[in-house]
């Protein structure tokens, strides 16, 4: 009997720290992501995979997507969560899941809208209808997006990713002078400073001969 | 030119206070070079971004791929049905519980784990000298020959005087290993054993024990209470057991 008592009892006091406990598991998460190693950042994604994506697979297939949609939510649902997270002053008010669903939720209706307007646009011309629900889920780059985008991938490898440290990651020069191996933060400062140069000397460059050439013959 | 680069870094990453925020803007609304360049610089940073973004994506599209290719369809399985094997699990767990506990042993068991001959203390042996068929009796019982030992117990018990109580337990003990209980009470029942203060204890065990092989459920508990309740009693752990066990035979 008093066996008995002592469980309910301890029952009872881990039901209560449960949210809690919780709450710390999404901190470390969160902790993880934000980190400048690239193994915590790799666990912490694999740890959300494991603790939220069947959650945000049930939303999509209740809504009528596939399993291939749920991927393609989740993971632009991480994308976003890894931006925010490194994003100064943020601070997660709720708990993990709900905030992840929030963007999920986001994501597959902006998606669903997007689909019954070509699907709109289609049927009023009569053309076939099943080639749109084929549509990949990632939007279109603005053209001059597109472009900075190719001249990025001119650059070296440890140009391009110093700058996505710096400017994606948002890590700081000692972090990124860790990562990449260099002496002291000042190397990497200058590092980034040279890449960001070169990059804007190419995009200067390109758009001189985009203005040179009439744009029929610069795409020939 | 590298000031501004670096004063735009500050405006893009938040890290000005409000009054460089201010002056910031009001020189990009007056200079319209510096706005341009501006523009030109975010949409650079924009498309170091939009990098990231698909890094990561390929990041992530290889952590589920390498998932899928791990979990198979036996984490897929465990995935979706943990819940309901959980609950089948402690169904099946108290389910056999109940088949375990609904399992009621028989008196002839319960008997045959409780049950063991008398041992006569070594005191009382060699005591009977005047009385030659108690001391073969008292060998007889010694050496399991049970048999032997009954067929010399006298027919009628009022014959029997100044014998040890503790024989006269062994000789119920002896009746009860031949099957003969009935008999067995009445040596248990006897004064001499019944009033010593050495044998009563054993006495009421002993008809306990009788009784069950009887099929007496209800008489067995009642002699096994005043055992069970006294913790200096003889056999008082025993007492305790059997009594909670016959309860599921009642």
């Amino acid at each position: 009997m008093v066996t008995f008592c002592c469980f309910v009892e301890l029952r009872r006091y881990m039901l209560l720290l449960q949210p809690l406990m919780k709450k710390l598991d999404d901190y470390a998460i969160l902790d993880d992501l934000k980190s400048a190693e690239r193994w915590r950042n790799d666990l912490a994604l694999s740890k959300i995979y494991d603790l939220h994506y069947n959650e945000i697979a049930r939303h999509v297939f209740r809504n009528g997507g596939t399993t291939e949609d749920s991927e393609d939510v989740f993971q632009e649902a991480l994308i976003i969560l890894y931006e925010k997270v490194r994003q100064p002053g943020f601070v997660l008010d709720g708990r993990l899941s709900g905030f992840l669903l929030g963007i999920s939720k986001n994501i597959w209706l902006k998606k669903l809208r997007r689909l019954r307007q070509q699907n709109q646009i289609v049927q009023s011309s009569r053309a076939v209808t099943i080639q749109v629900a084929e549509e990949p889920l990632h939007y279109e780059l603005p053209e001059s997006r597109a472009q900075l985008m190719k001249l990025l991938s001119m650059l070296n490898e440890d140009c391009r990713t110093i700058l996505r440290l710096y400017y994606f990651e948002r890590l700081s020069m000692a972090e990124i002078a860790k990562r990449m191996g260099y002496n002291n933060a000042q190397v990497a400062k200058n590092k980034k400073s040279r890449c960001m140069q070169l990059l804007r000397q190419l995009a200067c460059a390109e758009t001189k001969k985009r203005s040179t050439f009439p744009k029929e013959d610069y795409e020939k | 030119m590298k000031n501004d680069i670096q004063s735009f870094d500050d405006y893009l990453f938040q890290k000005m206070t409000r009054a460089e925020k201010i002056a910031f803007e009001e020189r990009l609304s007056r200079d319209a070079e510096l706005s341009a360049e501006f523009q030109a610089y975010k949409e650079l940073v924009e498309a170091i971004r939009e990098d990231g973004r698909r890094e990561l994506r390929q990041r992530i599209t290889a952590m589920l791929a390498a998932r899928k290719k791990t979990g198979g369809f036996g984490r897929q399985f465990w995935t979706y049905f943990k819940k309901a094997g959980a609950i089948a699990a402690f169904f099946a767990f108290c389910l056999s519980g109940y088949f375990w506990y609904s399992q009621k042993p028989s008196p002839q068991q319960l008997f045959e784990k409780y049950y063991v001959p008398y041992p006569i203390p070594g005191i009382t042996r060699g005591v009977q000298k005047n009385q030659p068929g108690w001391k073969l009796f008292q060998q007889a019982y010694l050496q399991r020959d049970y048999e032997k030992a009954v067929a010399l117990l006298p027919e009628d018990l009022s014959s029997i005087t100044g014998v040890q109580p503790h024989l006269l337990l062994a000789a119920g003990c002896a009746l009860m290993s031949r099957g003969d209980y009935l008999r067995a009470l009445e040596y248990f029942r006897m004064p001499a054993v019944a009033n010593n203060d050495f044998t009563s204890e054993q006495s009421l065990w002993y008809q306990a024990l009788c009784l069950l092989q009887l099929g007496e459920i209800a008489a067995c508990r009642d002699f096994l209470t005043p055992l069970a309740k006294n913790s200096n009693a003889d056999h008082y752990m025993e007492a305790r057991y059997l009594r909670k066990q016959i309860r599921r035979l009642l």
